[in-house]
């Protein structure tokens, strides 16, 4: 039963978009005989001028959401895939150029972790294995006339330790039952996202993997001892600290750090002494610690 | 006169954009333009004492629209111009330098200390300075430098040490100031968070040089960013007084204001900073010309004054709206 103008005449747009999701592509690249591959899953929303499509069914102005597939499959052909970030600024810029009633592009899209095979530093020329230690995943966001917003992340990346991790000296009210520990394990999935402050000229491969290491780097500490981790809130803001001392293209950055806790069993019920030997995993509930920050605006020589 | 030189120098720098091929009906009215431009003083002393007819129209151009876009706070096009002008003329001194303060401005310190060498390389006063340091004379490799795209991931800048080292030497070795070797030592200081001792060289630079508005506004970025703010807001006023069109000065002052919690002094300036910018677009021009950090900076302080309708107008760019807002419409 379509609505009728009286009903229509007390709402207002607050935002339309639509598109394709989940759009998967293997582009390959040869040198020979050696080749490379980015295997990605787009997502693609656009928003478009007129909103009479909503209004009154009139689908003039739709480019259909199996054009903006085509779109992508064809976009990889003649632009090619050298980053997930490049690709995303090429159909975004591809839909507000192409056409002129598209006011806003947002492309998501996330790369598929296949690394190269590789023994004794011999690389191989054309076989992968899939190796999800790490998602890479960008998004971009564009106004018509505007440049392009763009974020990079990485996320689903699982670390642990065993110890050099604590949490004392927290707020105790009455209902706070837990123990204080210098000692104990820390386990956490990593998400981060960051923002850059300029789009050209960027080398997004390395400062992706900038990030990476770096949260890897502070995570982890010197490989013989280790760095103690007072806190997850802690570890988190100094990752953040030295990615914008390292990589300058990075403006903003934000880290989600699950808790995921491990538990001592308790096994004096059946008379063994359990030393933190043998631990629980608990998936839920767990710890979630965020933060966000942005470089300080710096005055310019 | 300040608006028209942005205006003038925007136009000029696009008509070179769009010529690919040196077209001789084309330089000769480049030529005219020069003339004109020396003609109605829009260029310095030093510009006109520095154009042969030697020099390539074509490079002298990249390098003014270059250090031009760098003071109205169009940092990375100011990046790209420069290094047109590197790969004309490797030995340009002044882009040398301009683009040595960008890319510190971009944090890019390992590259800063780069260019900075290769401003000492082809400085015919100091490079006897380099002929024992092998390992730094290195390729002609300058060019090749200019025009890499960033490197990401090196995160210490093995070169600062060297090289300030050899500023501190050259600079030891003049009887007289040089202020663009003081300049240098400055940026180096800046690179290496020694504010006091680059706002020391930016001073020395201006007993020379007490009329130019660009170390002024550099002694005053470093007084900044030193935590000196109170000094800084005296540094960029005096720069503003020689030349009140200088966007950069103007939100590096609003920046200040931030600093110092005068959150609606910063706004006003921000606001005064975009609304120059938007005066020079070239109706040729279809790109954006008003800076990306500028309308950061005036959120940020949009956002610490508790007005959210003000707030909000900002993030959809209604620059109309506020200068209204901050009687700064004309």
């Amino acid at each position: 039963m379509a609505t009728t103008s009286t009903q229509q005449k007390n709402v207002e747009f607050v935002r339309t978009g639509y598109g394709k999701n989940l759009v998967k592509v293997l582009y390959i690249r040869r040198e020979g005989t050696h080749h490379y591959i980015t295997e990605l899953t787009a997502n693609v929303e656009l928003t478009l001028k007129s909103r009479k499509d909503y209004l009154t069914g009139d689908n003039s102005d739709i480019i259909p959401t199996d054009t903006v597939k085509n779109t992508v499959h064809a976009l990889a052909k003649l632009k090619g895939v050298l980053t997930i970030e490049q690709f995303a600024m090429d159909i975004s810029e591809h839909f507000l150029t192409a056409f002129k009633h598209v006011t806003r592009v947002n492309v998501k899209i996330e790369e598929a972790p296949w690394r190269r095979l590789e023994k004794n530093g011999v690389e191989h020329a054309h076989a992968f294995i899939y190796s999800p230690e790490s998602c890479r995943f960008c998004e971009v966001e564009q106004n018509l006339n505007e440049s392009p917003v763009l974020h990079s992340g990485v996320k689903n990346m699982k670390v642990l330790k065993t110890t050099q991790s604590g949490f004392e000296g927290f707020f105790r009210d009455r209902f706070t039952t837990l123990q204080e520990a210098k000692d104990r394990c820390f386990c956490t999935s990593v998400y981060a996202r960051w923002r850059y402050n300029k789009v050209q000229n960027v080398d997004f491969d390395s400062a992706w993997n900038s990030v990476k290491e770096s949260i890897i780097e502070k995570f982890a500490g010197p490989y013989d001892r280790g760095e103690y981790s007072p806190s997850v809130q802690k570890t988190l803001y100094d990752t953040q600290v030295i990615v914008l001392d390292r990589v300058p293209e990075v403006e903003e950055i934000e880290i989600v750090m699950p808790n995921q806790h491990y538990f001592t069993i308790d096994m004096t019920k059946m008379g063994l002494t359990n030393n933190n030997e043998v631990l629980l995993p608990l998936d839920n509930p767990s710890g979630n610690i965020t933060g966000t920050v942005r470089r300080k605006p710096q005055a310019k020589l | 006169m300040e608006l028209s030189t942005v205006t003038r120098l925007e136009v000029f720098g696009l008509m070179l954009y769009l010529s690919c091929e040196s077209d001789t009906e084309f330089w000769d009215k480049m030529q005219a333009e020069w003339e004109e431009l020396a003609r109605r003083n829009w260029l310095t002393e030093n510009e006109q004492a520095q154009i042969p007819s030697s020099v390539s129209p074509h490079e002298k151009a990249w390098q003014v629209l270059g250090t031009t876009q760098a003071e109205n706070e169009n940092e990375q096009a100011a990046i790209v111009s420069l290094q047109r002008c590197l790969e004309l003329h490797p030995n340009n001194l002044q882009a040398l330098m301009a683009l040595a303060v960008s890319l510190t401005n971009t944090g890019m310190r390992q590259d800063a200390c780069e260019v900075l060498l290769c401003w000492l390389r082809h400085n015919s006063k100091y490079n006897h300075l380099l002929k024992d340091k092998s390992h730094l004379a290195g390729s002609p490799g300058c060019q090749r430098r200019m025009s890499r795209v960033s490197t990401v991931g090196r995160y210490e800048s093995s070169l600062l040490p060297e090289v300030k080292e050899l500023f501190l030497e050259a600079a030891q070795h003049n009887r007289d100031t040089d202020p663009d070797l003081q300049t240098g030592l400055g940026v180096l200081f800046n690179i290496s968070a020694e504010f006091n001792k680059a706002v020391e060289a930016f001073n020395a630079a201006l007993s020379v040089r007490p009329e130019d508005y660009l170390l002024w506004n550099r002694l005053g970025a470093t007084l900044a960013n030193g935590d000196r703010s109170e000094e800084a807001v005296e540094a960029y006023t005096r720069a503003l007084e020689l030349q009140p069109g200088f966007i950069r000065s103007r939100y590096n002052l609003g920046i200040s204001c931030i600093n110092l919690g005068a959150h609606r002094e910063a706004a006003s300036n921000f606001l005064t900073a975009l609304s120059l910018q938007r005066k020079s677009r070239s109706r040729q021009l279809s790109h954006q010309v008003m800076s990306g950090n500028i309308w950061a900076a005036l959120r940020i302080a949009l956002s610490m004054m508790d007005q959210p309708e003000l707030f909000q107008a900002a993030n959809i760019g209604d620059l109309d709206l506020l200068m209204k807002a901050f009687n700064l419409d004309m």
